[in-house]
């Protein structure tokens, strides 16, 4: 049985992003595993595709989507939470005519505002991965 | 509490815990509470002192929602459990009504499913359930 976490702070003005990904780090380091990421609430900010931090600060965005890549855990995004904050796939963008961008050839397009490497899911994911697993950790503002 | 709610042990709670000025916050817990409901999973919801002010139209902040509705629509969606928290504030000011949701409830004679406890049970609370999650 491995750990669900459900990460519900800003990850611009908590700690609740930093902290969850330093407990994944140790936690795969004591061989645990852990089932699934899930962002709630204001979390969701971290997966916008916008995001530019100085050079010499630190990206979290980028330190969740490394270890994603390295341990295959998938970082699920809630879809709800996403697009009340203006985050959305190219898909939902042409599905809410959001961000429209004239082309080169004059073409109407439409371009998404979600980072690659993030997915956008649902409650009911969340869930049913609650109820296939051992505990889940919520971590919030 | 009926006879047929499944015991604490085996409920997910969903905490509230937030200042009721961002009824955003609060209204996503509610979604939660109702999507674990959906997936057939018993749940309950609290609610710490600090959201007490939730439930007084007149206490919220501009550009907070009423969630007064939400809240009474929960039993229909099968969360019957609701716990709030007494707030020590409210007690020692006599001015301030009571909470019109137990109000209105113990009117109709039946103080479920609004149930408030002090501290000291919302923390017995939080140990006996399975999961919480808060918000």
């Amino acid at each position: 049985m491995g750990f669900n976490l459900l990460v519900t702070g800003s990850p611009f003005s908590t700690l609740a992003c930093h902290q969850a990904l330093r407990f994944a780090v140790a936690a795969q380091k004591a061989n645990k595993r852990i089932e699934q990421v899930f962002f709630y609430q204001d979390a969701v900010l971290i997966g916008n595709a916008y995001i530019l931090v100085p050079a010499n600060e630190p990206n979290i965005q980028t330190d969740w989507l490394n270890w994603s890549e390295e341990s295959g855990v998938t970082l699920n995004l809630c879809i709800a939470a996403c697009l009340r904050r203006g985050i959305m796939s190219t898909d939902e963008a042409i599905r809410h005519q959001k961000h429209p961008q004239e082309s080169t050839n004059s073409e109407i397009t439409t371009t998404g505002t979600l980072q690659e490497g993030f997915v956008l899911s649902g409650l009911g994911d969340f869930t049913a991965a609650c109820i296939n697993s051992g505990t889940t950790l919520t971590f919030g503002a | 509490m009926t006879d047929c709610q499944p015991p604490l042990g085996e409920t997910t709670l969903v905490l509230i815990n937030d200042h009721c000025a961002n009824s955003l916050r609060i209204q996503e817990g509610l979604d939660m509470a109702l999507a674990i409901s959906a997936m057939g999973q018993p749940v309950a919801m609290a609610f710490k002192a600090p959201t007490n002010f939730l439930f007084r139209p007149k206490f919220l902040s501009p550009g907070a929602r009423d969630l007064r509705k939400n809240l009474k629509a929960l039993p229909i969606y099968g969360i019957e459990r609701l716990y709030l928290e007494q707030s020590p504030f409210i007690e020692q000011n006599p001015n301030i009504e009571q909470n019109p949701l137990c109000e209105s409830s113990v009117t109709q004679g039946n103080t479920e499913p609004f149930i408030e406890v002090s501290t000291k049970q919302l923390g017995e609370l939080l140990a006996s359930c399975k999961r919480v999650l808060t918000f």
